[in-house]
């Protein structure tokens, strides 16, 4: 059986004009449903940024290595979703990816600057000549 | 339980379930942005709060408009990273300015440290300066008095014997210029030589000690001789001291007739024995050293009879 034949004639009666009517709005609606664009932008975003946390070393920050699993894993959820055209859902798990990223990549920098820190100030203790290796 | 009694549990129950209903990541997410406002963030990183405020308020509207929806967790979530990394950023913030404080005093540290050495360098070099200068004073003033030793020396040898020995530098004296016969005491004559020999002894090195050794004929009885030339030496050594020889350095010996150095059975050999010995003991002597360099008599009967014009032994016994 084909649309067509569910479909009533648009040459019909006056009732079969209105149930046409009816099934175009309803095919909008199904429609607009499906309208939500794929979030390819911001699952690249949230893919970069996981790269980013990685490449700075979250994964061997305890604290970063958890968040960066965390935006791993959602970023995963979100191709995933975005290929069974959940779309919409995609797009907010590539933005939590995208967040927990970031706040890996940011743990990450801030191990580092806490040790640079620490290392200048023991040399500043021990009075030990030359500046500190950034 | 009747009707109205369980309306009332109902309604209760329900206000519990509703006031309960807010999801954990709202308030997970609304505690994350309280901690970073009352932390460093709000100085550091006003920024990055104030992202994370908007974030939460959107997530706030979000519950709101909502309730408990999907949206609104995600939105929560969202606003709970916002508030973390706001504290994160200011945590790193934070540490920069540490460690550039901390590189600061390094480097303050290290210019003084610096200045410390040049300071001492340059010390150091003016107090190698001054050490260079007072050797080279000192050196001025060594080869001065090795000058004057070697004047004195040279002008000793007119008057006496002066020799290289094992023992030291010895300059002889003949007895018969020194003293009259049998007497222990100094000739006036004597005195202006032993004046010469006291100029060299003061001159000489500081490390060097001196004897007076007086000596005799085998004539007359020993202990006579021996009494006699004790005196004798003793005599030479306190005019030495008296003439500013140092008295802890000098020392006499009388040793009567021992040592001859010539027959004593020949009147001019007897008046070479008869004569006083000074020994400048001591390799760092100075008049020893010149004494090497001058031309020395070659023996005590030449020397005397090269000092015979100045008073040269007389063959006639004590």
């Amino acid at each position: 059986m084909w649309l067509s034949e569910l479909l009533p004639s648009w040459h019909g009666t006056r009732s079969s004009k209105f149930n046409m009517i009816k099934y175009v709005a309803l095919l909008v609606v199904i429609g607009c449903a499906h309208s939500y664009p794929p979030p390819a932008d911001h699952v690249a975003s949230a893919m970069a940024a996981a790269r980013a946390a990685r490449t700075a070393g979250a994964a061997n920050v305890p604290r970063a290595a958890l968040q960066l699993k965390l935006a791993e894993e959602q970023l995963a959820q979100a191709r995933e979703m975005m290929q069974n055209g959940a779309n919409e859902r995609a797009d907010f798990m590539s933005l939590r990816s995208y967040n927990d990223a970031e706040l890996a990549l940011a743990i990450a920098r801030e191990n580092d600057a806490l040790a640079r820190a620490a290392r200048a100030q023991a040399l500043v203790t021990t009075g030990t000549s030359g500046a500190p290796q950034r | 339980m009747s009707l109205k009694k369980l309306t009332v549990v109902c309604s209760i129950l329900t206000c519990a379930s509703c006031s309960s209903s807010t999801p954990s990541s709202l308030v997970d997410a609304r505690a994350a942005y309280q901690r970073a406002a009352q932390g460093p963030a709000a100085r550091v990183t006003p920024a990055q709060l104030h992202v994370a405020q908007t974030s939460l308020a959107v997530a706030e509207q979000t519950y709101d408009d909502e309730g408990d929806t999907q949206n609104a967790r995600d939105r929560a979530y969202v606003a709970q990273r916002k508030a973390e990394l706001a504290e994160v950023q200011a945590s790193i913030v934070d540490a920069e300015a540490r460690e550039t404080a901390a590189q600061q005093q390094l480097q303050q540290q290290n210019a003084q440290h610096q200045q410390a050495t040049e300071q001492s360098l340059s010390q150091a070099h003016q107090q190698l300066a001054g050490q260079k200068a007072e050797l080279a004073a000192e050196r001025q003033r060594r080869e001065e008095a090795e000058r004057r030793a070697a004047a004195a020396l040279s002008e000793l040898t007119k008057i006496a014997s002066v020799k290289e020995e094992p023992r030291g530098t010895v300059i002889t004296l003949s007895g018969e210029v020194i003293f009259a016969s049998g007497k222990s005491d100094l000739l006036p004559a004597a005195r202006r030589k032993l004046d010469q020999v006291a100029e060299v002894l003061k001159q000489s090195d500081s490390s060097s000690s001196f004897l007076v050794q007086g000596y005799t004929d085998s004539r007359g009885p020993l202990s006579l001789n021996q009494d006699l030339s004790t005196r004798r030496a003793a005599a030479v050594r306190e005019y030495l001291v008296s003439r500013g020889v140092p008295g802890d350095k000098i020392r006499s010996e009388g040793l009567g007739p021992d040592n001859p150095v010539a027959d004593n059975n020949t009147a001019e050999g007897r008046a070479n024995n008869r004569r006083v010995e000074i020994i400048v003991q001591g390799d760092k002597s100075n008049a020893a050293r010149n004494g090497q360099n001058q031309p020395s008599n070659s023996g005590p009967q030449k020397s005397e009879a090269s000092t015979s014009g100045a008073g040269g032994p007389a063959p006639k016994q004590q």
